[in-house]
């Protein structure tokens, strides 16, 4: 086990934003990565206001929450991801990416991958709220 | 004073035979020898008059309510120290001994004057008395870094000799899930042309099969190579059944016995080895020195080149005091060896009974009956190792996940008994010694059922798990 720096050990000891969404909600993506054999599965919810007026890209993330699997850097930054796409558009969202999340909790190396699965959720939360969209349509 | 007299004052044969000065006994004859001289002790008393509550700490420290809580204190903190395969902490007494004889300062292969004199019976009497507790002669034991060392010269050194001699094709029978030590050492030799069997133990349960043992025997079988104890699963292998098969066949067998002594009664003589491997730092000596038992007339190359110390076994200046640690900690520590086993099997009940009875879903690993009752390996579905050992940071401990090993590779002990991979990554190994009380258990007990229960409240695979979902038939998307 790595010796975490403190954001990473505050992020886990208090994870923000634990559980899970009702997957059948048209405004409710999931995003589901990794696997039990790999030593991390992350499951993401983004619930979106789902405001008519606006266009799918500007719908604005109104509640993230998550579940997860994993060693403590993964546990970390699926905390920090949820709190980092609430309030942000779909648009905005999508520009996630494994290097900031990995900066911003100052992730060692041999974690980066924490990160990737933590982009990888968010673009899966995404595509599935797509998805429903374009079904519903 | 001359300095002839002082030196006689250090008799290190005191030092080591002191049977009749009980230290751990004694609060007014601490370290036990006469070699100390009283003007040190004098010193010693003033400047540690502030912490002079630490010197009843010999009373009986294998008990719960006398141990030391200074000495608690100072190396443990607020943590509980549950890791004891990996290292043990250097009980006090042997290191109150050490640093007294660190006035013996000459190399003990010196042997032109009385210091080196000294340095030389020091070194010996630390060589008999640990002979003594394992069953050997006092030439039958080689002083080495540690049992990585130990083992590296058993295998190396037997395998040098026989082909010098002739045998070109050697063939090593070994287990899948031995310590990297003679692993690594193996590879290195199949590189070389020897040949390597590497038995796979049983599934669950971690022990070798002796059959299957007999049958991988070859003509050319120079060595067999056993760990007594598993460092990962503390199992327990049949070692007196592979002496004599040993025996039976004219094979020469080692032992890696670095996490035996100290935890099971070791004798040399009685499970027919060859040569067996220790490790100080294992049983509460200090770090860096280890012994190779090897049998009289075994052929043995050295595979360190120098001076020829050790009988020409092991080349390097060894040092005087890390011996006396060695034989010290190995007497202590085999002292209270039965007492000690009651205690820890105690705890490891507890452990277990009360986990079973509070949450469901846990898997031990490896057989319970051959094991050491100092370890508890066992995996919990649905939770990470790491993740758990990081909620429990009070508790050090270790785990075969992958994502807490530096080479993000999982346990290779536990994919050979059988465990599932996702299983492995839920692991967690810990180890009791001589300062874990049953306080301790009883708190960490409470902890890891608290802790295993938030984990899996936020599990996306125990949701699953919960909901029916047979997890093996999910399709996952692996993003390594």
């Amino acid at each position: 086990m790595h010796k975490y720096n403190t954001k990473i050990n505050t992020e886990f000891q208090n994870p923000a934003n634990t559980g899970s969404m009702d997957e059948n909600d048209p405004a409710v993506g999931m995003g589901f990565v990794g696997s039990p054999s790999c030593g991390d599965v992350l499951k993401l919810f983004i619930r979106i206001e789902n405001d008519p007026n606006k266009s799918l890209e500007d719908q604005v993330i109104v509640d993230s929450s998550f579940q997860i699997f994993g060693c403590g850097s993964a546990i970390a930054s699926g905390s920090h991801l949820t709190k980092l796409v609430k309030g942000k558009t779909l648009s905005e969202a999508e520009k996630i990416t494994n290097k900031s999340i990995a900066s911003n909790l100052e992730l060692p190396p041999i974690k980066t991958h924490c990160s990737v699965l933590a982009e990888g959720a968010i673009r899966g939360a995404i595509e599935n709220i797509k998805e429903k969209k374009s079904n519903s349509k | 004073m001359n300095i002839k007299d002082k030196f006689v004052a250090f008799n290190s044969n005191e030092i080591i035979d002191n049977e009749k000065n009980n230290q751990r006994d004694t609060q007014d004859n601490l370290y036990g020898d006469n070699f100390v001289k009283e003007e040190v002790v004098n010193q010693k008393n003033t400047k540690q008059k502030n912490v002079s509550q630490k010197k009843t700490r010999f009373e009986d420290f294998s008990s719960d309510k006398s141990f030391d809580s200074v000495y608690r204190e100072e190396s443990f903190g607020d943590g509980v120290y549950l890791d004891y395969s990996a290292t043990t902490p250097c009980d006090p007494s042997v290191v109150d001994v050490m640093s007294q004889s660190y006035k013996i300062f000459a190399n003990p292969h010196s042997i032109t004057h009385m210091y080196g004199w000294n340095a030389t019976d020091l070194v010996e009497s630390s060589r008999a008395k640990f002979a003594s507790i394992i069953g050997a002669e006092s030439k039958e034991i080689v002083f080495t870094s540690g049992a990585t060392e130990a083992n590296n010269l058993a295998l190396k050194g037997v395998i040098s000799n026989r082909r010098r001699n002739g045998l070109e094709n050697p063939h090593i029978i070994t287990t899948n899930i031995e310590h990297k030590a003679t692993l690594e050492t193996c590879h290195t030799l199949e590189k070389q042309g020897v040949e390597v069997t590497y038995l796979e133990v049983e599934k669950k349960t971690g022990l070798l099969d002796i059959e299957k043992l007999k049958k991988s025997i070859k003509s050319n079988t120079v060595i067999i190579s056993i760990s007594w104890v598993n460092s990962e699963i503390g199992v327990i292998q049949p070692i007196e059944e592979i002496g004599n098969i040993c025996e039976e066949k004219n094979i020469y067998f080692h032992i890696d016995a670095a996490q035996a002594l100290g935890r099971i009664d070791v004798d040399v003589k009685k499970c027919k080895a060859t040569m067996v491997s220790f490790s100080a730092h294992k049983f509460y000596g200090p770090k860096g020195i280890g012994a190779l038992y090897i049998k009289k007339r075994t052929r043995v190359d050295s595979i360190i080149d120098g001076g020829k110390q050790e009988r020409g076994v092991r080349s390097g200046t060894i040092s005087p005091q890390l011996c006396l640690g060695l034989a010290k900690a190995a007497e202590f520590s085999t002292k209270d060896l039965e007492s000690e086993n009651i205690r820890m099997k105690e705890m490891q009940d507890y452990l277990l009974s009360n986990l079973n009875n509070s949450i469901s879903d846990i898997f031990i690993n490896g057989d319970m009956n051959s094991r050491i009752p100092h370890n508890v390996n066992i995996s919990f579905a649905c939770v990470e190792g790491e993740s758990l050992m990081m909620k429990m940071e009070k508790y050090a401990m270790s785990s075969a996940s992958a994502c807490s090993s530096q080479t993000l590779q999982p346990s290779y002990v536990l994919s050979a008994i059988g465990v599932d991979e996702d299983l492995i990554h839920t692991s967690l190994r810990m180890v009791m010694g001589r300062y874990t009380t049953m306080e301790d258990m009883k708190n960490f007990t409470n902890d890891l059922i608290e802790s295993v229960n938030f984990l899996r409240n936020i599990s996306p695979l125990w949701d699953m798990k919960k909901k029916g979902i047979d997890l093996k038939t999910v399709e996952w998307h692996d993003h390594h």
